[in-house]
C-alpha cells in the first residue's frame, strides 16, 4: 500500500507575492484522501491564490507541493490534472463555444483516465451531466447556460478528469438554499467515492455540513485550523475572518 | 565614412515619417485597445489626396496636409461609427482580434477602391524644391525631406499639447486610462472614442501627404506602412508621443545603416528582426502600458 | 451523430468521385485549370484553418510555409528527383520550419502572435528575393512534357488530405483538446490539456500542409520569381477564403475556395480588379454579421441542423 500513510496533498512553506503584496505567506497544510478541507478567510486572504498554486496555474515563489508522493511544485497545470488535481474557478470558466456535452467530453478524453474511445467518453460525459442535473442542456452551447448551470457544468467537467483531489472555489455562491442542499449532497457523494475536496466557501451552512477540517487564512497566513466545531467556536475567528459577502 | 554619415542622415529623415505614422496607430491602440491594421491604407489615401491636389490644382503637399488631415479625420470617424464602434464593449482579447480582422477587411476594400479609382501606377509629387539640398557635416540634406521631418515633429508637438492642455485632450487621456471612470465623471466616452479614432486617421493623412513628397504612392503601399508603424509602436511603447517619434527615427537610422552594411535590399529586414527581438524579450509586447 | 450524416457522406463520396473523374470526362484544359485552382486554394485555406479556425491562432505568416514548401519542392524536383520525393521534401521542410518558428511565436499572445508571424514571413520574402533574384523557369525538356492532369491529381490529393485532417480534428482527442485550448487556455490546462503542445502540433500540421500545397504550386507553375511564393497574398487569400466559407468548419474552406475562384474568374476581365472589392466587403460582412460564413448560411437553409463551433463570438453585441 504505497502512500497510504502519507497525505494525498502536502503543502509546505508555500509563498507567492504579486508585486509587493504577499498573497500567500509561508503556508503549510495537508489533505488526506477522502477528506474535505475547508479553506476560510476574508476576501483577499489568499484562498484563490492557494488554489492557483496547487493546481499549477501559478508558480510559487517559495515552498513545496507534493501530490500523491510526487513533487509537483514545478509541474505545469496540465500534468497535475493528469495526476489527479481538478479545480473549478471562482469566476466560472467553461468553454463557451462548445456544447455542455463537449465541455465534459474533452475532460473525459484528457484528465487522469484519458478515455481513448470517443463512444465511451461520450457515455461517461452524458452520465456526468445527468449526475449534476444538466442532462437536458447537453446540446446547448455553454455560453448560453445560466450561471447556476455553468457552475454545475464546471463541476461535471472537473469530475470527468477522474480527480483524486477536487479544488472547489466558492461552488455554491449565488445559489438558492435548495440548490445549495443539492450541491452539498453532490459533494458528499463525490467524497464517498474517495475523492478529497478542498473547499473555498463563504456559505457557513455548506462549510459546516461538509468540512472535516478547516484552515483559516488571513493576509496569506494560516491563523487557525481544526474541526468546524473548534474553528466556529473560536468567536474571534468567526467575527474577524469569516467575512460576509 | 561620409557615405555612412549620409545613410544616418537619410535614415533619420525617413524615420521621422515612420514615427508620425506610428503615433496615429498608437493613439487608437492606446485609447480604444484596438489595432487598426488599415492604418497604412489610410496613409495611402492621404498620399493620394496630396498627389491629386498637387496635380490638379498645383497645391504644395506641405499645404495639403491640412485638407488631407481633415478628410482622413472624417474617414476615420465614418469607419469607427460604421465598423469599429460595435467592438467597444467586447472583452479585451476579442476586441483586439476582431479589430484586426475588421481592419484587414477595411484594408482590402480601400486597396481595391484605390486600384479602381487610380490604377496601380506609382504616383509621386515633384515640387520646385525637390532638387534643393543643404550641406550637413559632409552629407547632404534634401530640403523636402527635412521639411517633412520638421512638419512631422511640429504636428506631433501639436498633438502632444492638445492631449496635455486642451480640455478634450485631457478627456481623451482620461478615457484611455479608465473608460468606466471617465464616463462616471461625465466625459462623453462615445464621442471621445470616435474623435480619437478620427485623430489617429488624420495623423495617417498628414503622414501620407508628407510621404507623397519623397516616396511613391500606390494602392499597395499600405501593408508596408502598417508594418513600419507597428514596429515603431512596439519599439517605442504606447502613450509616449515623442518616445514613438524617437523610435521611428531610430528605426529609420537602423534600416539605413544596415542597408549600408548588408546591402540596400536588406534594410527592411533589419527593422523586422529588431521587432522580433523586442517581442521575444517581452512576449506581452511593449504595448503593455506601465 | 447528425441526422443528415448518411446524406452528407453520400455528398462527400459524389464530390470526391466527380473530382477524380473530371480529367477522364473532359479534356477542357480551362475547366481543369479552374478545378485545379479551386483544389489548391481549398488545400491552402484548409491548412490555415487547422490552426486559425480550429486552434484560434491567427497566423499572418502562412505564406512563409507555402513559400518554403514551394521553394524546396522546386529545387529538389528541378534537381532531378521524382516529384513525389520533392513534394515530401518540401512538406518536411515546411513542417520543420513550422515547429522551429511556431515554438517561439506561440509564446506571443493575441495580436503579437499575428504580427510576429507576419514579420517572419516578410523577412523570408525579402531575403529570398535578395538571395534568389532570378525568375525560376522550367527547362525546355520539362516544358515539352508538361501535362496538367498529374498536377490536378496532386491537388485533389492535397485537398482531400487536408480536409481529412480537418475532419479528424472535429472528432479526435487532439482536436477536442485543441478546441478547448481555443476556447479557454487556462481551463483547458486545468483538465489536463497541454495548451502549448496542442497549439504547436496544430502549427506544425498547418505549416506542413501549407508547404505541401506550395510544393504542388511549384510543380504546376511554369515560371515564377522565388520571392513571389512568399508574398503576403498566400496568407491573405486563404484567410479571406476561410472566413467567407466558414472559419473553424470542415467544409468552409472548400465552399470559400469555390466562391473565391468563381468570382475571381468572373470579374477578372474588369478593370481594376473589382473582385478584391467584393471579397473585402463580403469579408467585413462575415466578420461583423455572419461569423459562420457560407457554410452556416447554407446550413441555415436546412432546418434542425446544429450550428458548428466556430471561432470566438460574433463581435457585435
Amino acid at each position: 500500500m504505497p502512500g497510504s500513510a502519507a497525505p494525498l496533498l502536502e503543502v509546505a512553506s508555500l509563498s507567492k507575492a504579486f508585486g509587493g503584496l504577499l498573497a500567500v505567506d509561508d503556508l503549510s497544510f495537508t489533505i488526506d484522501s477522502g477528506e474535505i478541507l475547508g479553506l476560510l478567510g476574508p476576501n483577499g486572504s489568499g484562498k484563490t491564490t492557494t488554489f492557483g498554486l496547487v493546481a499549477g496555474a501559478l508558480r510559487p515563489d517559495g515552498g513545496e507541493i507534493r501530490f500523491a508522493g510526487r513533487p509537483v511544485t514545478r509541474w505545469p497545470a496540465s500534468r497535475r490534472a493528469a495526476l489527479g488535481i481538478a479545480r473549478t474557478f471562482q469566476l466560472v470558466r467553461v468553454f463557451p463555444g462548445l456544447t455542455a456535452l463537449e465541455n465534459v467530453l474533452v475532460a473525459c478524453l484528457y484528465g487522469r483516465r484519458r478515455v481513448s474511445s470517443p463512444a465511451r467518453a461520450g457515455a461517461d460525459a452524458a452520465a456526468l451531466l445527468e449526475r449534476v442535473g444538466a442532462a437536458h442542456k447537453r446540446n446547448t452551447p455553454a455560453r448560453d447556460l445560466t450561471l447556476g448551470e455553468r457552475r454545475r457544468l464546471e463541476i461535471a467537467r472537473a469530475l470527468a478528469t477522474h480527480p483524486r483531489l477536487l479544488l472547489l472555489d466558492e461552488p455554491v455562491a449565488g445559489l438558492t438554499p435548495t440548490e445549495v442542499d443539492a450541491a452539498v449532497a453532490l459533494f458528499r457523494g463525490i467524497r464517498a467515492e474517495g475523492v478529497a475536496i478542498a473547499l473555498v466557501e463563504h456559505n457557513v451552512r455548506a462549510v459546516r455540513a461538509l468540512c472535516d477540517r478547516i484552515v483559516v487564512l488571513h493576509a496569506g497566513r494560516k491563523i487557525a485550523q481544526g474541526t468546524p466545531e473548534d474553528v466556529f467556536a473560536h468567536a474571534a475567528v468567526v467575527e474577524a475572518y469569516l467575512g460576509r459577502r | 565614412m561620409t557615405v555612412l554619415w549620409q545613410n544616418v542622415v537619410f535614415g533619420a529623415l525617413i524615420g521621422g515619417l515612420y514615427g508620425l505614422a506610428a503615433v496615429g496607430l498608437s493613439l487608437v491602440f492606446g485609447v480604444l485597445n484596438m489595432l487598426n491594421v488599415a492604418h497604412g491604407e489610410l496613409l495611402m489615401l492621404g498620399g493620394y489626396a496630396a498627389f491629386w491636389l498637387f496635380t490638379l490644382f498645383g497645391v504644395d503637399p506641405f499645404v495639403s496636409i491640412l485638407p488631407s488631415a481633415a478628410a482622413l479625420f472624417l474617414v476615420g470617424i465614418l469607419l469607427y461609427r460604421v465598423l469599429f464602434e460595435r467592438l467597444v464593449s467586447a472583452p479585451g482579447e476579442t476586441k483586439l482580434r476582431n479589430s484586426i480582422l475588421i481592419g484587414f477587411g477595411v484594408s482590402l476594400v480601400l486597396q481595391a477602391l484605390a486600384l479602381i479609382a487610380w490604377t496601380a501606377d506609382d504616383r509621386a509629387v515633384t515640387t520646385a524644391a525637390a532638387g534643393t539640398v543643404l550641406p550637413l557635416g559632409g552629407a547632404v540634406v534634401p530640403v523636402v525631406r527635412l521639411g517633412a521631418l520638421v512638419v512631422a515633429f511640429l504636428v506631433l508637438g501639436g498633438v502632444h499639447l492638445f492631449l496635455r492642455r486642451a480640455r478634450f485632450g485631457r478627456a481623451i487621456r482620461a478615457t484611455a486610462d479608465d473608460p468606466g471612470a471617465a464616463s462616471l465623471v461625465g466625459i462623453p466616452v462615445g464621442t471621445v472614442f470616435a474623435v480619437a479614432f478620427g485623430l489617429g486617421s488624420a495623423l495617417a493623412g498628414v503622414a501620407g501627404a508628407l510621404v507623397s513628397t519623397t516616396d511613391a504612392v500606390s494602392p499597395a503601399i499600405g501593408l508596408s506602412w502598417t508594418l513600419k508603424a507597428l514596429i515603431v509602436v512596439v519599439l517605442g511603447g504606447v502613450g509616449h508621443i515623442f518616445g514613438t517619434f524617437v523610435a521611428g527615427v531610430l528605426l529609420g537610422v537602423a534600416e539605413s545603416v544596415s542597408g549600408f552594411f548588408l546591402g540596400n535590399a536588406y534594410r527592411e529586414v533589419m527593422g523586422l528582426v529588431l521587432f522580433l527581438i523586442v517581442l521575444s524579450v517581452r512576449p506581452q509586447g511593449l504595448f503593455a502600458r506601465e | 451523430m447528425r441526422g443528415a450524416a448518411p446524406l452528407g457522406s453520400l455528398g462527400v463520396a459524389c464530390g470526391a468521385a466527380a473530382a477524380v473523374l473530371l480529367p477522364v470526362v473532359t479534356a477542357n484544359q480551362a475547366l481543369l485549370s479552374w478545378a485545379f485552382l479551386v483544389l489548391l486554394y481549398t488545400a491552402l485555406a484548409q491548412s490555415w484553418n487547422l490552426l486559425g479556425g480550429f486552434g484560434g491562432q491567427v497566423n499572418l505568416g502562412h505564406a512563409a510555409f507555402f513559400g518554403l514548401g514551394a521553394l524546396v519542392t522546386r529545387m529538389v524536383w528541378l534537381g532531378g528527383a521524382p516529384v513525389v520525393l520533392a513534394l515530401a521534401a518540401g512538406t518536411g521542410a515546411a513542417t520543420a520550419a513550422g515547429v522551429l518558428i511556431g515554438a517561439p511565436s506561440l509564446r506571443l499572445r493575441g495580436p503579437y502572435f499575428a504580427i510576429g508571424t507576419l514579420a517572419i514571413a516578410e523577412i523570408l520574402r525579402i531575403t529570398t528575393g535578395n538571395v534568389l533574384p532570378d525568375v525560376s523557369s522550367l527547362p525546355a525538356r520539362d516544358l515539352a512534357g508538361y501535362a496538367l492532369t498529374p498536377r490536378y491529381y496532386l491537388a485533389v490529393f492535397a485537398a482531400a488530405v487536408v480536409t481529412g485532417g480537418a475532419w479528424w480534428l472535429t472528432r479526435s482527442r487532439f482536436g477536442r483538446g485543441l478546441a478547448a485550448v481555443r476556447e479557454d487556455e487556462t481551463a483547458a490546462e486545468a483538465i489536463g490539456v497541454g495548451a502549448f503542445r496542442h497549439k504547436l502540433g496544430a502549427f506544425a500540421l498547418s505549416s506542413g500542409f501549407a508547404g505541401m500545397t506550395g510544393g504542388i504550386f511549384a510543380y504546376y507553375h511554369v515560371s515564377f520569381y522565388p520571392a513571389f511564393v512568399f508574398s503576403p497574398v498566400w496568407t491573405f487569400d486563404p484567410l479571406v477564403i476561410v472566413y467567407l466559407g466558414g472559419v473553424g468548419t470542415v467544409w468552409g474552406p472548400l465552399a470559400g475556395a469555390v466562391f473565391f475562384v468563381v468570382v475571381q474568374e468572373a470579374l477578372s476581365l474588369q478593370v481594376g480588379e473589382p473582385h478584391l472589392l467584393v471579397f473585402g466587403l463580403l469579408f467585413l460582412v462575415v466578420v461583423i454579421a455572419a461569423p459562420g460564413g457560407l457554410v452556416e448560411a447554407l446550413r441555415a437553409v436546412r432546418p434542425g441542423a446544429r450550428a458548428p463551433a466556430h471561432m470566438g463570438s460574433p463581435p457585435a453585441a
